[in-house]
């Protein structure tokens, strides 16, 4: 292989993994539960899918490839972490990689919805979504950072996302129209 | 999505639950809720939305965070406190804000290099929690997915993920991500907590992956990585063969995929670090390199064993002793950054010593910097002397016997009336050989004069023998490590072996031990 040819395949793969990005994200954070392990699950993906794109049939969607990596990646996962405490079956697996798949496109078009979104959040939502977002923090951490209980600030988090949903939502029907 | 197919809000809100780190319901809540995923498309949409959702403020907020921690550091130059891992990870403390921020910027980053580089996120993988003698890898240096060859020293490093890591050279390594780490060559030391558990170390020759231990690898640059457990469980995985799981006390060696003798003292570990760096730091190479010229110097000096003028490090083939014999050893980092030590570790590993000639030695003096491993088998052979029979009286056997202590056998002497030696040779007090690796300084004072043989131990008196009679020392050829004469072998590294054809006094030995001690 020539240095143009490496050059075109990396560009390739560079452009497919940024499109897939957001599925593999969100298949990985709902089936792994602390931020560290998911983060170090699609890491490995990552590296599986570069390391094994001669692999990949063009004809096929590449998110279905590299959500099938990741499926394996997330069994490894529970397999050397015995900690984690949901462990997702090999038919949730499937099913949720499958409707990931099919619904990829949608999901470009939230990010930018989104960051409008939490801008519009009171101070102390966006307290506590940093808290549990950037910190990491468990929710009994959160709980006596805010003066609350782990129960409410459970119930608050559960809103704020409703909000930053419906917010999203209500964003992308403007723009439809 | 449709309002009316929403699962109700308190299945909803278990699915947050989910996604925040498990249901709070125990075990069989779970359980539930993960069939009723299974069955019920409409609350696995859901789930995939909350998802979505839940990585997006991941990255969004970790993103917006870095920007308003960059536009702080740009008001206030002076406060100089970049990401830094090293910094004990906190609740709401910046330090432990600012990792991720800068984590999930670095996410975003696409470097040139490999195909695989492009997708890789080049946030840190591990920081340098301490280095000794190493170049360019200074403490609070992160350390990403690059090959780092490390010639001289020792390396401390904190993973992500916390485990603690003790890497000594010659070295050369890379990380996969925090939780895999390449070592192509060097001995690396592994303190894994809970949370970093399923830390892999990755050999040519197989892989060593923690279930929650404090493991050790030693990849020399050539022949079979060895897989060394003290505490907990480690699978070992050789390449294209049957996984064995080792425990505590255990060693196995990938290459030959057979179990090994745990080697103790082979690897430098977490709670040695600070006084090594310490010693390094005061300058006190130095003054063991000076402490050694002025012995050279010594009109009494028989014979100075070191291992400087050697070939290349690392090297396991056939090297030439100082004595210009051959023997077999492994080359080895000594007791400070890039200098060397010979390094026993099989069963045939010896050093031919020649010195002393025929001469006899009413007086003599032998001291040795060692760190040697607590093996299971009596008798490591510290030097014996080829010509021991009992027509050649007065020749040196010395060695460290099972109970630790240090023994010395002279041939044809005899111990005074009363002496309470239980095995008839003059022995030390106290145990040489510790639980977790050390340098040491060993030494034997014999005295035909005064028919006494007293023994050191890192610079104090540890036991004098009376003697009755009592011959002057013979040496000639002979032998550190093993001896097939009776098979008597070594495990651990000597650094220098020094002969004096004089008693040094204890004032002496201290200030021997003083000036090449490497630790603070």
């Amino acid at each position: 292989m020539d240095q143009q040819q490496a050059s075109d395949i990396r560009e390739r793969l560079s452009r497919l993994w940024m499109q897939a990005e957001p599925a593999v994200n969100a298949y990985v954070f709902a089936a792994v539960q602390r931020f560290q392990d998911a983060e170090d699950v699609v890491q490995q993906v990552a590296l599986a899918a570069a390391r094994r794109f001669e692999e990949y049939d063009g004809s096929r969607p590449f998110v279905a490839w590299v959500l099938w990596l990741a499926k394996s990646k997330i069994i490894d996962h529970y397999r050397v972490q015995g900690r984690q405490k949901v462990v997702f079956s090999e038919t949730l697996l499937d099913q949720t990689a499958a409707r990931l798949v099919e619904r990829q496109a949608a999901d470009h078009a939230g990010a930018a919805a989104l960051e409008r979104c939490i801008d519009k959040l009171p101070p102390k939502s966006r307290k506590l979504l940093d808290l549990r977002y950037v910190e990491d923090a468990s929710m009994e951490a959160i709980a006596r950072a805010i003066d609350s209980t782990a129960g409410s600030v459970r119930v608050m988090l559960f809103r704020i996302r409703d909000l930053l949903a419906e917010c999203m939502k209500a964003a992308l029907a403007e723009e439809a129209t | 999505m449709n309002d009316a197919a929403l699962p109700g809000d308190s299945d909803r809100r278990l699915i947050d639950d989910l996604l925040d780190g498990g249901p709070v319901d125990g075990p069989d809540a779970a359980n539930d809720l993960l069939a009723r995923l299974e069955n019920d498309p409409e609350a696995r949409e859901y789930l995939l939305e909350r998802a979505v959702l839940h990585a997006s403020l991941r990255h969004s907020l970790a993103r917006r965070n870095l920007a308003a921690w960059a536009v702080a550091q740009a008001q206030a130059p002076e406060v100089s406190a970049a990401p830094n891992d090293a910094v004990p990870r906190g609740r709401g403390s910046r330090p432990a804000l600012l990792r991720w921020a800068a984590a999930a910027i670095c996410l975003a980053v696409a470097v040139g290099g490999g195909l695989a580089s492009g997708l890789i996120s080049s946030r840190p993988c591990a920081t340098v929690t301490a280095g000794i003698g190493t170049t360019g890898l200074a403490t609070g240096r992160a350390v990403r997915g690059e090959t780092v060859a490390l010639e001289a020293g020792v390396l401390e490093l904190e993973t992500r993920r916390g485990a603690r890591l003790v890497i000594e050279a010659p070295a050369a390594f890379r990380f996969e991500s925090p939780q895999r780490l390449h070592l192509t060559r060097g001995r690396i030391a592994a303190d894994v907590p809970a949370r970093a558990k399923g830390f892999t170390v990755v050999a040519p020759s197989g892989e060593a992956i923690d279930l929650g231990t404090r493991f050790a690898v030693d990849v020399p640059a050539s022949g079979a990585a060895e897989v060394h457990v003290f505490d907990g469980e480690v699978v070992a995985r050789p390449e294209a063969r049957r996984s064995t799981s080792l425990r505590d006390g255990e060693a196995f060696s990938l290459g030959a995929n057979a179990a090994r003798e745990l080697r103790t003292a082979a690897f430098i570990r977490r709670g040695e670090v600070p006084g090594l760096a310490a010693a390094v730091a005061a300058g006190q190479e130095r003054r063991s390199r000076d402490a050694a010229e002025r012995l050279r110097a010594d009109p009494a000096l028989i014979g100075f064993v070191d291992f400087e003028a050697e070939g290349s490090m690392d090297n396991r083939a056939t090297a030439e002793a100082a004595t210009g014999q051959a023997g077999q050893y492994r080359l080895v980092q000594g007791r400070w950054p890039g200098s060397r030590a010979a390094d026993f570790t099989h069963s045939g590993d010896h050093l031919p010593v020649d010195v002393g000639g025929n001469a006899a030695w009413p007086r003599l003096t032998v001291a040795a910097w060692v760190r040697l491993d607590r093996l299971g088998a009596p008798y490591q052979s510290l030097y014996h002397t080829d010509g021991w029979t009992k027509e050649n009286p007065g020749q040196v056997h010395w060695m460290i016997v099972d109970s630790g202590v240090m023994r010395l056998a002279l041939q044809e002497w005899q111990l005074a009336a009363g002496a309470v030696e239980r095995h008839g040779h003059p022995e030390s007090r106290t145990s040489v050989l510790g639980t977790e690796g050390r340098w040491m300084h060993l030494a034997f004072v014999y005295d035909s004069g005064s028919r006494t043989a007293s023994f050191y131990v890192d610079g104090h008196p540890d036991g004098v023998t009376a003697l009755e009679v009592a011959p002057p020392a013979r040496l000639g050829p002979a032998r550190v490590g093993n001896w097939n004469a009776q098979d008597r072998k070594l495990s651990g590294r000597i650094d220098e072996l020094v002969f004096m054809g004089r008693a040094l006094s204890a004032t002496e030995i201290q200030e021997l031990y003083e000036a090449g001690v490497p630790y603070r």
